[in-house]
């Protein structure tokens, strides 16, 4: 008992129903922006890395109140033969023979670069801010720094006088280059001067500290405030190496072993 | 009644179209905010819970103005699926955070307010290890000693000197933190503030289990949703069913760092820079008293915070799969190694002496915190809890009739550093009351794993292969040549490079 449809007719029941399904996407989307009108349309980052030292850290320990009074182990690598002397009761104190300290989080601290290749005579002062922590297990902080590391290409474009700032951020393991980095230098990523580098390192994992080097010096005699030029001076201190099997041996808790290699041998 | 052709039609698509369109609107709002209602759904499940009703008297009973709305200052918890592979109803409770705590010393005993017996050890967030690490500086946790007994609040404890908050993250809990509008009592002259220790999940390598989406078995026996880090072993009865089960996770401690760099500079210029013209701002014309607000008025609690951009990414991973079941394992292929020196990895018993152990080696970055029984569905049956202790870690046992194999995974280390070698063991047991054939052990590894060619090695005979899997690792396949009967079992070695 088919009927015979007229094309009107058809035309309209198809632009009928066409309405219809635009009437009822429509419909959804109001109900779904009403949701999502009560975000913030335009969000922006609380942090920018335009922000000078310690603004960030200081932010940080707002929002954070379980990093306040928090040590973070950190080791400072460069070039050969680089020394680096940090910021101690309002003068720097003589080159650390092993850049392995503790820092404070949150606070800016002021080093003394020197040592740098082709460059004997030069000294730098970048600063460090620690924002963040990392929780490696217990009685192994020492284990797992922070590795702060300069590179010459860092150096010689502070030297020219270039602000280089480095966010060191924690990769997400998920999400991480499967690429072997055993001995080989930090991947570095570099950014256009436009871009955001916190916000940046953010997107790749988890920022935690903020190294800035360029050219300044200290002018004390055109009276600069030295001890802002140092930022108060906060605490640091040396951590313990990580014991080598020598070291181990020689505090006597390297396992013994049979001299010899069988049993009869002993006997 | 002749109706024209193209008005019932018409009239038709209009019915049709008032049926479509309040479905599209309830699909749609379903679908932009799945989290809220998955939150709500499991918020009501939580309710439920026999503990969270106590608690939810206790407060009434104890916290005068506990009705009152609780700013928290954390965000309640992200939305987990409890429904396992065959365990389809699991009632558990889980830190709120996203940050979890890390089980490293037995948890002291926490007294109650309403006496002096200690309260469920287990039941403690974390081992509540605040303070600042290593020898620095006291930070603002440290603060006045204060007895026990002078110490009634029913939210906080004291644990040897310190103030340590023992339900802050319960929506229900009372936080004594500064950020708390409820008062408590004798914590409110506390200035300072205990938090647990904290860890993040992205400082660890983690392998084995199955996180989400769950690996399921296509008819062709091929995987699917085997993402990295998963470790299943799919298998098929004597009545012709195929299924995959996981097994527990491992954890490493093995965090990397890479940087951002950006460099600017300065553009030198001999153009002096002045001022044009300058404007000379009139005074005000007039002063507007402004009064303080006779009112003040408290502000909303936060709908959702999805979308707020903050300088950090802290993702949830699932919980590890316990293990379970108990026989022996008929052939090792060499001695046992000492990361490996479990009764359950050595002759498949499992005592109780191990639990904290393999705990600890199975799941560093995380702790339960179940405050309930379990009440477990497997198979849609109902099982027997032979088994029931109270630990840190929870740990149940059940009798199960049918098919039931166990895959369990250890790690030789717990903490690496990029070029560290690691060995991994599998053990997996029949522990069901079925023979078992075409057995595949599939092994997803991380990104930051690079299986060591050469080092794998079987106890029983199979055949192995690697392929390349999305994330640039290596997906490693055990292929066992022959079936497993009950009470059979195996083990699996093998090398990974930290990258």
């Amino acid at each position: 008992m088919l009927k015979r449809v007229s094309f009107p007719t058809l035309l309209v029941t198809w632009i009928a129903a066409v309405a219809l399904c635009v009437v009822a996407a429509f419909a959804g989307n109001a109900r779904a922006q009403d949701i999502a009108s009560r975000l913030p349309s335009g969000t922006h980052p609380l942090l920018h890395d335009s922000m000078p030292p310690g603004e960030i850290g200081a932010i940080q320990l707002h929002r954070k109140p379980e990093l306040r009074g928090v040590w973070q182990a950190v080791e400072i690598k460069g070039p050969k033969g680089l020394k680096v002397a940090m910021a101690d009761a309002g003068q720097f104190t003589d080159n650390l023979a092993e850049p392995r300290i503790a820092v404070v989080v949150g606070y800016p601290y002021r080093l003394r670069i020197t040592g740098i290749p082709f460059e004997e005579d030069v000294a730098l002062y970048p600063t460090l801010e620690v924002i963040d922590r990392i929780h490696p297990p217990a009685e192994r902080e020492h284990r797992f720094p922070i590795p702060i590391e300069l590179d010459e290409d860092d150096l010689n474009e502070a030297i020219k006088g270039e602000m280089v700032m480095k966010v060191i951020y924690l990769e997400d393991n998920e999400i991480a280059d499967p690429v072997d980095t055993a001995g080989r230098p930090q991947r570095v990523l570099d950014v256009r001067p436009g871009q955001d580098a916190l916000r940046t390192a953010d997107r790749l994992g988890r920022p935690v500290a903020i190294l800035r080097i360029g050219s300044r010096v200290p002018n004390v005699s055109e009276g600069q405030d030295w001890d802002n030029f140092l930022y108060g001076c906060p605490s640091w201190t040396t951590i313990k190496p990580i014991p080598t099997k020598q070291m181990l041996i020689d505090q006597g808790k390297w396992p013994v072993s049979a001299k010899s290699g069988s049993i009869s041998d002993r006997r | 009644m002749n109706t024209p052709m193209h008005k019932r039609s018409f009239v038709r698509a209009v019915i049709l179209g008032l049926c479509v369109v309040p479905w599209v609107g309830c699909q749609t709002q379903q679908l932009a905010n799945p989290t809220a209602l998955g939150l709500t759904a499991r918020q009501k499940s939580l309710a439920q819970t026999p503990i969270a009703k106590a608690n939810q008297t206790n407060s009434k009973q104890t916290i005068p103005n506990a009705t009152a709305p609780i700013a928290t200052g954390q965000p309640s918890n992200s939305v987990r699926n409890p429904v396992g592979n065959e365990i389809a109803l699991v009632q558990y409770t889980e830190p709120s955070s996203d940050s979890y705590a890390v089980p490293r010393e037995p948890l002291p005993p926490v007294y109650s307010a309403y006496g002096n017996e200690p309260m469920m050890s287990g039941a403690v967030p974390g081992p509540m290890m605040n303070g600042p690490v290593m020898n620095g500086p006291v930070g603002p946790t440290m603060m006045p000693p204060r007895s026990v007994a002078a110490h009634s609040c029913p939210s906080c404890s004291m644990v040897g000197q310190r103030y340590q908050p023992v339900f802050s993250q319960f929506e229900n809990g009372v936080d004594c933190s500064p950020t708390t509008s409820v008062s408590c009592g004798p914590c409110n002259p506390v200035e300072s503030f205990a938090v647990p220790r904290q860890t993040d999940p992205q400082e660890y390598l983690f392998d084995g289990g199955d996180r989400g989406p769950t690996v399921r078995l296509r008819k062709d026996d091929s995987l699917s949703g085997l993402d990295t880090e998963d470790t299943v072993i799919q298998y098929e009865t004597a009545d012709g069913k195929s299924d995959v089960v996981s097994g527990c996770r491992v954890a490493i401690y093995a965090p990397r760092f890479a940087s951002v760099r950006k460099r600017t500079g300065t553009a030198q210029s001999d153009v002096a820079m002045r001022l044009r013209t300058t404007d000379q701002p009139s005074g005000p014309g007039q002063f507007i008293d402004r009064l303080p607000s006779v009112s003040v008025s408290k502000p909303e609690k936060v709908v959702n915070q999805g979308n707020v951009n903050v300088i950090e990414s802290v993702r949830d991973r699932d919980q590890l799969v316990p293990a379970e079941m108990v026989l022996p394992m008929l052939v090792a292929s060499e001695a046992f190694k000492p990361f490996e020196d479990f009764s359950l990895i050595r002759n498949g018993d499992m005592k109780g002496t191990d639990l904290a152990r393999f705990a600890k080696a199975t799941a560093a970055a995380r702790t339960w915190t179940n405050v309930d029984e379990l009440q477990v569905l497997i198979d849609g049956q109902e099982t027997t809890e032979i088994t029931s202790k109270k630990h840190a870690e929870e740990f149940r046992l059940y009798e199960f009739k049918g098919a039931r194999i166990r895959l369990c995974k250890v790690a030789s280390e717990q903490m690496a550093n990029p070029g560290d070698i690691i060995s991994f063991t599998i053990r997996f047991d029949n522990v069901g009351e079925q023979p078992l054939s075409k057995l595949v052990v599939t092994d997803s590894l991380t990104p930051r794993l690079e299986y060591v060619e050469g080092s794998e090695k079987s106890s029983v005979a199979s055949k192995f292969q690697t392929q390349p899997n999305a994330a640039g690792s290596d997906v490693l396949r055990w292929e066992l040549q022959d079936g497993l009967k009950p009470g059979e079992g195996g083990l699996i070695r093998f090398d990974c490079k930290v990258r």
